[in-house]
């Protein structure tokens, strides 16, 4: 028998992604003078929009975690997530693992995105291993 | 760009518009009253753009 190379197993793709279960993750919403970047390591409340007009520190709980792998790709995703009868103005948005207080990812709108008695909603893809949220692959 | 959508007896309209953002695209929606003020905006972000993160799995052992 003789290997054919070094491989990350498929299955501890998902493994790794797998270790959100039970986890309270949210988003949080900023303003302009955020400063998010690959080197944020947790959530913030500086530039983070304030309590009131629809919209509470810390961001939303996110709902319908879902995992699942299609070959090397695994995925994870999550519902849509939606401020409803708010009035803000965001220009970006952070992930966090709020159960161990760490950050996840970084949204840039690219600009002012503005809200007025309104509904603010991220529309997350299709949780499968082309379009999902987040995807591990080898 | 806005594009009307919808007039509702010549009072209230409705307009949206879709641009293209780092994560995807957003699209605005805008509701007005009979005196042409906004009394509505709502704001769809889709997270188009997935983070997708790559192994290597072309370490070398030496």
């Amino acid at each position: 028998m003789a290997f054919t190379g070094p491989y990350v197993c498929n299955n501890f793709l998902q493994d790794l992604l797998a270790f959100l279960t039970g986890k309270t993750i949210k988003m949080a919403l900023y303003d302009s003078t955020a400063s998010l970047t690959a080197a944020t390591s947790a959530y913030t409340t500086s530039g983070e929009l304030a309590s009131g007009s629809g919209y509470t520190t810390g961001g939303k709980t996110m709902t319908g975690f879902t995992t699942g792998r299609s070959g090397s790709v695994a995925y994870a995703d999550w519902d849509d997530v939606v401020w409803t009868s708010a009035s803000l103005t965001a220009y970006g948005a952070l992930q966090h693992n709020s159960t161990d207080s760490k950050a996840m990812l970084v949204l840039d709108f690219g600009g002012p995105k503005q809200v007025i008695a309104g509904t603010l909603t991220i529309v997350l893809p299709t949780a499968d291993s082309t379009h999902a949220f987040l995807r591990l692959s080898s | 760009m806005f594009t009307k959508i919808e007039d509702v007896d010549g009072a209230v309209r409705q307009e949206f518009s879709h641009s293209p953002i780092p994560c995807g695209v957003a699209v605005e929606h805008r509701f007005y009253d009979a005196d042409g003020k906004v009394i509505r905006q709502d704001q769809f972000i889709a997270a188009t753009k997935p983070f997708v993160i790559a192994t290597d799995k072309g370490q070398e052992i030496v």
